[in-house]
């Protein structure tokens, strides 16, 4: 790539970088990334067949991290230590797709990969590799692997969603789409005085005391009370208790609580 | 902020980090452990929530915004209510004089990220059976007291 790059400095006043970087339009298709998707995956669209997934990775943070996204889905899960285990695994259970991380103990995910596309049916399962790396020539390692695909660390729900459907040919249930439930609003969510102001107060301040304790177990066995008439503050309530607002939900009791007893 | 209400009660845990998804992960690996866990993001949240009911142990974040987790530590040490709570900090710092400060504001242990989950575990098991330890003995110290 032709260019220049270049830096002027004066001592008291200040520094300035420059570049100049030679590019040419981009020829082809434009690729979208699929993760521009705002919906919020909920479950498979039924009729689906049992949908097997081997998760093989050595860390157990980022095996829960996939087990947290994955599992509510509705996908079917195991989790491999190493890649002998993922090996192992497949012979016995068959899965349809496996996450593969790449280092691992004992037996790294691109060995793990060549030896299962040896066995019967190692054809046919898909194979998608996590990796940290940005590099492109690690990418081609992967591929020529015996890989399918690859997800770059940090990936987004999205983006595994999104893998797993192109190539198991898989449909979604998305928020949305859910009768009753209004769209997942983006956070930090806004609810407002009005809408909790339909709550009685003896159950605001009941959900008060959980809060200020930090008790999410109680606060959601309280939202769980209420009446089919308040699904949508409660499921805007669920929302701030599932990604810890406390302090805000805190500020938003005691304000409502306080305009009522004025 | 979830919990386990099908088993025993094993200890009640707060855990204090800004960024959820670390939360997240923490709050579920002690959740399936059997754990009560109990959850904060920021330090004035963790304060609020030690007031009003104190947790048998904290899990505390070192860098977060406007309240780090020192100050957060300090203050629980000044206050009548959670001044015997004992504080495991968790950082990405993995400096001795990191470390050093934490033990001088109180904490009794350390833990540094990326966390190990047995890690983490095992050293949530040991403090909270001290917890449990010197409450069975000022029990014991109460019903001498008694016959005398």
């Amino acid at each position: 790539m032709q260019g220049e790059i270049g830096v002027g400095s004066t001592p008291g006043e200040g520094s300035l970088f420059h570049f100049k970087v030679l590019v040419e339009p981009a020829k082809g298709e434009v690729v979208v990334s699929s993760g521009s998707k705002q919906h919020q995956v909920v479950g498979l669209e039924p009729g689906q067949p049992e949908c097997r997934i081997l998760i093989a990775e050595d860390q157990p943070e980022n095996a829960m991290l996939l087990q947290h996204i994955l599992e509510p889905v509705g996908f079917t899960l195991q989790v491999a230590n190493n890649g002998k285990e993922a090996v192992e695994q497949f012979q016995h259970w068959h899965p349809h797709l496996i996450w593969m991380d790449r280092r691992m103990p004992v037996m790294d995910g691109e060995k793990a990969t060549k030896e299962i596309r040896k066995l019967p049916g190692g054809d046919k399962v898909k194979i998608v590799a996590l990796t940290a790396s940005a590099f492109q020539e690690e990418k081609d390692k992967i591929m020529s692997s015996g890989m399918d695909d690859y997800i770059s660390k940090p990936f987004r729900p999205e983006e595994l969603f999104d893998c797993m459907a192109r190539h198991l040919d898989l449909n979604y249930r998305y928020r949305e789409a859910e009768e009753g439930m209004p769209q997942e609003p983006t956070q930090p969510i806004q609810l407002d005085g009005p809408a909790l102001n339909t709550l009685t107060e003896a159950f605001l301040e009941e959900l008060l005391e959980v809060v200020e304790a930090g008790d999410g177990v109680e606060a959601m066995a309280l939202i769980n009370t209420l009446e089919k008439e308040h699904c949508a503050v409660g499921v805007a309530l669920t929302h701030l208790v599932e990604n810890f607002y406390v302090e805000q939900l805190v500020t938003l009791l005691r304000a409502v609580l306080d305009d009522r007893k004025s | 902020m979830q919990g386990n209400e099908n088993c025993s009660y094993s200890g009640d845990i707060l855990v204090v980090d800004d960024a959820v998804a670390n939360l997240k992960i923490l709050v579920s690996l002690l959740d399936d452990a059997g754990y009560r866990v109990r959850a904060a993001t920021s330090g004035k949240a963790a304060l609020m929530i030690c007031e009003k009911r104190p947790p048998d142990l904290v899990l505390l974040d070192v860098m977060m915004p406007e309240m780090d987790g020192y100050e957060v530590c300090s203050h629980l040490q000044a206050r009548e209510k959670s001044r015997n709570i004992p504080v495991i900090f968790i950082s990405a710092m993995d400096n001795s004089n990191e470390k050093l400060k934490c033990f001088d504001v109180g904490g009794v242990d350390f833990i540094t990220k990326p966390f190990y989950a047995q890690e983490v575990l095992a050293r949530v098991k040991t403090q909270v059976r001290l917890v449990m330890l010197q409450r069975e003995l000022q029990q014991l110290r109460r019903e001498c007291d008694q016959r005398r």
